[in-house]
């Protein structure tokens, strides 16, 4: 790893405590010490569970960048949250069917991370043409599942008492839960853990792999493994952010791209520092939210960082496609 | 290692952040006597509208984020899908007040009221029967009198007499709570229980509580009554036309006779004690029309 990266992996990580720091003093409407322990607790059980979801979503996008050869690709963007909150209203409906009752604010772990995998092997296999992965089907199938995804959380939602208005629009839009047990943050934030270090142990064949199928397999790398490694684990990491938080857009779109500015195209490095850059946006979103109290309460962070990343988005595809400056020609 | 000069400052305020929290107070606080003036913290916009009809607005001290009708001074606390606990605690509560409904308690929420001795009260309101259960753990959870809770019972009571000849003048009535697309309210909720309850006779015969048709569909039904739950509309003659929206066009029976009654009561939707006076209003509009004239009978058409 270089100096360079090595400083701005320091600074990123500086970045993402200042932002879990300030999470823990913000209330509504402005900065409070925690006055007693169950404050303190409320406040950083959030702070965990952004920093989680945030670093998970963006690693997942990394993941999905690397593996699709795609700039673009994004848990969002392929249908991966949509699939995975399908998951979700699938299980509470089959549950309540089964016991008549909803019990949506933990859902089985199982169910996110299928209807995710569901999701990706779905978007992988129809954005193939003559056997190779094409961006602009890959994107534009991506958009397709997660509207029929949606569409069958609606339906799903329909069948529900009170047409589930209640107790779906979480899984609508996301918003960090102060309702899942502190156990099931732990977990999700080792497993976070887990899928950062492996991406960065795995970034350095990713790294050969995005010169090109033929150069990555005459280096003698597998890259029938490689995907599968990075699939499964796109697919967990997206599957525990909604468990956590239901569908957070454009983070795991964003991040990677900030960090590759700033430290460059190698996978190592990029992997830690979108995760650390994602911890670090989600808190300062929430923080954000926190802040600002609307006279029906606080807005969903998913709506914050879906208003900034939707633009960033639109950026990013300009200068892909070449229709704006500092893009492919 | 100068580099580095940033890190011990940054451990000390993660250890000042976590030492600076008073951990005594993760103790509970002593139990709250009984003379403890009621602090209800209500995540229901409808049980906030049945405790301000029993005079008890003032011992609410947060309140459901969606609920426009109670204080905005009054601070907003999240709804069952995602409770501001922060906020919850801050407005120190003796009482959180929930809508009954299929869902459970959150973990979370059963875990602070053991710690900080609330008392958890579900409430059904899915029917009129519920909403008038429902009055009287809600006055003793407000501390009201006795006369009030009584006053407050008597009027809902009242509202659902039945009327003798209103399913006459009635016929068959359809309540939509949207027109594009319609949405019926159907067997279930209590929009139509309120029509029955009237003594008029209300459609559809099957369905769901809420149900999505098209034009066609409610053509098809041709009921002889439509009423339009639209809370905030125009009353007048002509803002009714506007009401209907696609229903105006296809020449309805109902529309073409001028069998339309349009409930602007802003709290129309609500499963509260206010729907007292929606019944009354319901109940005068239908009784001021005509009689539906009955098809003559084979033996009446003969002669």
């Amino acid at each position: 790893m270089s100096a360079k990266a090595a400083r701005v992996l320091m600074a990123l990580g500086f970045v993402a405590f200042a932002a879990l720091a300030l999470r823990l003093i913000v209330t509504s409407g402005g900065l409070e010490w925690p006055p007693d322990w169950t404050i303190f607790d409320l406040r950083a059980h959030r702070a965990v569970s952004a920093a989680a979801v945030g670093a998970a979503l963006a690693v997942s996008g990394v993941l999905l960048q690397a593996m699709l050869r795609n700039p673009l690709a994004s848990e969002y963007i392929l249908g991966l949250s949509a699939g995975a909150g399908l998951g979700v209203v699938v299980a509470t409906f089959v549950a309540y069917r089964v016991s008549g009752a909803i019990v949506s604010d933990n859902p089985p772990v199982y169910a996110p991370v299928l209807g995710a995998a569901g999701a990706l092997a779905l978007v992988y296999i129809l954005g193939r043409r003559a056997g190779l992965i094409d961006p602009t089907t890959l994107i534009l199938v991506g958009v397709v599942v997660g509207i029929v995804c949606s569409a069958l959380t609606t339906l799903v939602q329909h069948l529900l008492p009170d047409q589930g208005l209640a107790v779906y629009t979480r899984w609508l839009m996301g918003s960090i839960s102060s309702d899942t047990p502190w156990s099931r943050v732990w977990s999700i934030a080792a497993v976070t853990l887990a899928g950062m270090l492996t991406a960065a142990w795995i970034g350095p064949s990713f790294d050969a792999a995005s010169l090109g199928d033929d150069e990555a397999t005459s280096v003698g790398l597998n890259l029938g493994r490689l995907r599968f490694i990075a699939f499964v684990l796109a697919s967990v990491l997206t599957g525990s952010t909604i468990l956590l938080a239901g569908p957070i857009g454009f983070l795991g779109l964003v991040c990677p791209h900030l960090v590759r500015r700033l430290i460059g195209a190698r996978h190592r490095p990029l992997a830690v520092g979108s995760a650390l850059c994602g911890a670090a946006v989600l808190l300062l979103a929430d923080s954000g939210v926190t802040l600002l109290t609307l006279p029906t309460g606080h807005m969903p962070v998913g709506v914050l960082t879906a208003l900034i990343g939707g633009p960033v988005f639109v950026v990013l595809l300009l200068r892909h496609t070449g229709l704006i400056e500092g893009g492919r020609r | 290692m100068h580099r580095h000069r940033w890190m011990p400052v940054a451990l000390t305020l993660a250890l000042a952040a976590m030492c600076g929290c008073d951990q005594s107070n993760a103790t509970p606080p002593a139990a709250q006597t009984p003379t403890t003036a009621p602090r209800l913290a209500v995540l229901s916009p409808a049980l906030a509208q049945t405790l301000r009809d029993l005079g008890a607005e003032g011992t609410i001290v947060a309140r459901h984020g969606w609920d426009s009708f109670t204080s905005p001074g009054i601070p907003p606390v999240g709804n069952e899908g995602g409770i501001d606990y922060e906020a919850l605690l801050k407005s120190k509560p003796t009482h959180i007040i929930l809508q009954s409904g299929a869902k459970e308690n959150p973990a979370r929420l059963e875990a602070l009221a053991a710690q900080n001795h609330w008392h958890i009260l579900r409430v059904p309101a899915l029917t009129l029967d519920d909403i008038s259960a429902g009055i009287a753990p809600l006055a003793q959870a407000a501390g009201v009198t006795d006369q009030a809770r009584e006053a407050a019972a008597g009027v809902f009571r009242d509202a659902f007499e039945l009327v003798g000849g209103l399913k006459a003048r009635a016929g068959r009535v359809l309540v939509l709570a949207g027109v594009d697309p319609p949405t019926v309210m159907g067997p279930g909720s209590f929009h139509y229980e309120m029509v029955e309850r009237l003594g008029a006779d209300a459609v559809p015969n099957d369905g769901a509580a809420f149900i999505q048709w098209s034009v066609e569909d409610v053509i098809r039904c041709d009921p002889d009554t439509l009423v339009l739950m639209l809370p905030g509309a125009d009353g007048t003659v002509q803002a009714v036309a506007a009401a209907l929206g696609p229903l105006a066009r296809p020449g309805l029976r109902c529309v073409t006779s001028g069998r339309v009654v349009v409930i602007s009561d802003p709290k129309c939707h609500l499963p509260a004690t206010s729907l007292a006076r929606v019944a009354e209003r319901l109940r005068e509009s239908l009784a001021a029309f005509e009689p539906i004239p009955t098809a003559p009978t084979l033996d009446e058409a003969a002669r």
